[in-house]
């Protein structure tokens, strides 16, 4: 039902362009973006049991690297120009994560994952090359050549597709490491780090291993919006950035792999809700987000568990009850 | 005894922040032994548990397995020596089911690296069945094991370790939160296993009949140091052992 659901999803994604204006498709793209951010926050978070405050950074190395590489090289494969950008992530989280995670775990990973991310965008800020604080611009969508076909990435919803297409491929990516033998080996050490180091799991390799994909999966997520944008800002490294995968989990449910999708959709609907009240369409949507998230702790997903239990409940009486 | 040590501490000392837990405690344990480590509550049986295993380093002593160091090896290297452990309260995976928590085991035992793939190896699935097997937990093996009935919790951790073969299997009270039935057949499943897999046993205990059942060397420790080491009928007639006891045992 699971996959039923996700490719229905998808094939409506593509489908968008057809009966949407671009606004909309162009909240669309981010919205895809943002799940797949989401995706591999949770990741971490939902199998390991680490806390990243530090997500964006890799977010960050992901859509800079690319914008750099393309511009450096403009005769590379784009494919290989993506691949690259995620690689950039992967290496960054190792050197990180060797020294983050060797005894420092919980709130101390926190904090240095935050430091970290404000460090990048503090380098970021630094940097001509980079566009400093006015941010690096003029990214182009590229041209993929398929060998058989070549397709210009620039022209109509091209780039929307290939971004949807990105996106279903990273998803599919993080839910098959959370299902495989790795990811229920991840999943015993965030049940009982204790208890697994005891069956000879080398524990700080597996969250350091898992702290590698997801910021893998997060540095292509970042390659894949510069493009999108067509502008890359140091926020994107900032705490307030990193915030948004956090949000997006606990919004729709930290205990369900589909949650962050969940949180990332109903974040952004309320945020284009209050577009227009200028000033003040922060404070209301960090306000509703609390309330739903007081409400609700198991998020939007279980709530909606919750509810149709308690409704089935009701409905059906049990006898001797 | 001509046999080789299997297991020693030497001089092993460790404090926590407010208390000297160990002071300089030595032990041999020879191959194939059942080696009781007794005491009143807080003498550092635990703590002794948790520097021999790996959970915790030494302040100073050392410990050799098999005739090699190792005192500073964390936990997860001294099981791949051989080294299996059961916790004083029994933890398990709580949220994963029983036949995946032997799965886990299972796997680990096989030392796979990083594996996509999505179903167990069907050799891995057979050693998980065969050790929910040995501790009659196949019939629940679907059950969430946060679920099980805390004997079935107990017996449930021994069948991960057994998974691993350990050469050495350490149990921290064993029995402890059984009832008097259970325990009886603790020691008997205990014991059996022992024989059918040629470990070496080291465990803590509070009941004496589960002490005298199972150990053929028992060492007292007493704040934190060994008082005497012997078979369990030396160790029953010593006089200063019976102080401590009664003395304890009135306080
Ligand atoms: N993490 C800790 N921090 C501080 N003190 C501790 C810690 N763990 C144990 N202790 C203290 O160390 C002493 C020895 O504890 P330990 O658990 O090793 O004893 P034990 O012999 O296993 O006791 P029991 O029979 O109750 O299981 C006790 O006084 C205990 O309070
Ligand atoms: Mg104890």
């Amino acid at each position: 039902m699971q996959a039923a659901a996700a490719l229905a999803a998808l094939v409506m994604a593509l489908l968008l362009p057809e009966i949407a204006g671009q606004g909309l498709v162009f909240l669309a793209g981010l919205l895809w973006i943002n799940m797949v951010f989401g995706f591999s926050w949770n990741l971490m978070f939902r199998q390991t049991g680490l806390v990243s405050f530090g997500h964006a950074a890799f977010f960050a190395i992901g859509g800079y690297g690319y914008a750099v590489l393309a511009r450096a090289w403009p005769g590379l494969p784009p494919l290989l120009v993506f691949v690259a950008a995620g690689a950039l992530g992967a290496v960054a989280a190792l050197v990180v994560g060797v020294v983050a995670l060797r005894r420092s775990l919980g709130v101390y990973f926190a904090i240095f994952s935050l430091a970290l991310s404000q460090i990048v965008a503090m380098v970021i800020s630094d940097l001509p090359s980079l566009g400093r604080d006015d941010g690096f611009a003029g990214i182009r969508r590229p041209v993929l050549d398929l060998g058989v076909a070549t397709i210009k990435l620039a022209e109509g919803d091209n780039y929307y597709r290939f971004l949807v297409l990105s996106c279903a491929l990273l998803t599919l990516i993080v839910w098959w490491v959370t299902h495989s033998r790795t990811g229920r080996r991840f999943r015993a050490v965030q049940q009982d780090a204790e208890r697994a180091a005891f069956l000879g799991i080398a524990v700080a390799r597996q969250r350091l291993l898992c702290f590698v994909i997801a910021a893998a999966v997060a540095a292509v997520a970042g390659a894949l919006y510069g493009p999108w944008l067509q502008l890359l800002t140091p926020e994107l490294a900032q705490w307030t950035f990193s915030a948004r995968p956090i949000l997006f989990t606990l919004l729709g449910g930290a205990a369900s792999f589909w949650g962050p999708a969940v949180g990332a959709l109903g974040f952004t609907v309320l945020e284009y809700a209050t577009r227009t009240l200028h000033g003040v369409g922060e404070i209301t949507v960090g306000g509703i987000l609390l309330i739903v998230v007081l409400i609700f702790p198991g998020g939007i997903i279980g709530g909606i568990i919750g509810g149709v239990r308690g409704a089935l409940g009701r409905a059906r009486p049990v006898a001797g009850a | 005894m001509s046999r080789a040590p299997f297991l020693t501490a030497q001089a092993l000392r460790k404090s926590y922040p407010a208390v000297t837990v160990l002071r300089g405690v030595s032990l041999s344990v020879a191959e194939g032994d059942s080696f009781a480590v007794i005491g009143p509550n807080g003498a550092g049986k635990t703590t002794l548990f948790k520097v021999l295993s790996g959970e915790l380093f030494a302040d100073a002593g050392t410990v050799t397995f098999e005739g090699r160091d190792v005192t500073a090896m964390p936990a997860w290297q001294r099981v791949r020596l051989g080294f299996g452990r059961t916790f004083q309260v029994a933890r398990v995976f709580p949220d994963l089911t029983a036949e995946d928590n032997a799965i886990v085991a299972a796997e680990a035992a096989r030392r796979g690296g990083v594996s996509l793939a999505w179903w167990p190896a069907r050799s891995v699935r057979a050693a998980a069945h065969a050790a929910l097997n040995e501790v009659a937990l196949f019939e629940r093996r679907s059950h969430i094991a946060r679920l099980l009935a805390y004997g079935d919790r107990k017996r449930l951790e021994l069948a991960m370790s057994l998974i691993l073969r350990p050469r050495l299997l350490m149990l921290d009270e064993p029995t402890a939160g059984m009832s008097p039935p259970d325990r009886a057949a603790s020691v008997e499943l205990i014991a059996a296993l022992k024989q059918r897999h040629g470990m070496t046993l080291v465990l803590t205990e509070h009941d004496m009949s589960v002490v005298f059942g199972l150990a053929n060397r028992v060492a007292v420790l007493n704040h934190g140091e060994v008082v005497t080491v012997g078979t369990p009928e030396e160790v029953r007639a010593n006089p200063t052992v019976r102080e401590i006891y009664l003395g304890s045992g009135h306080a």
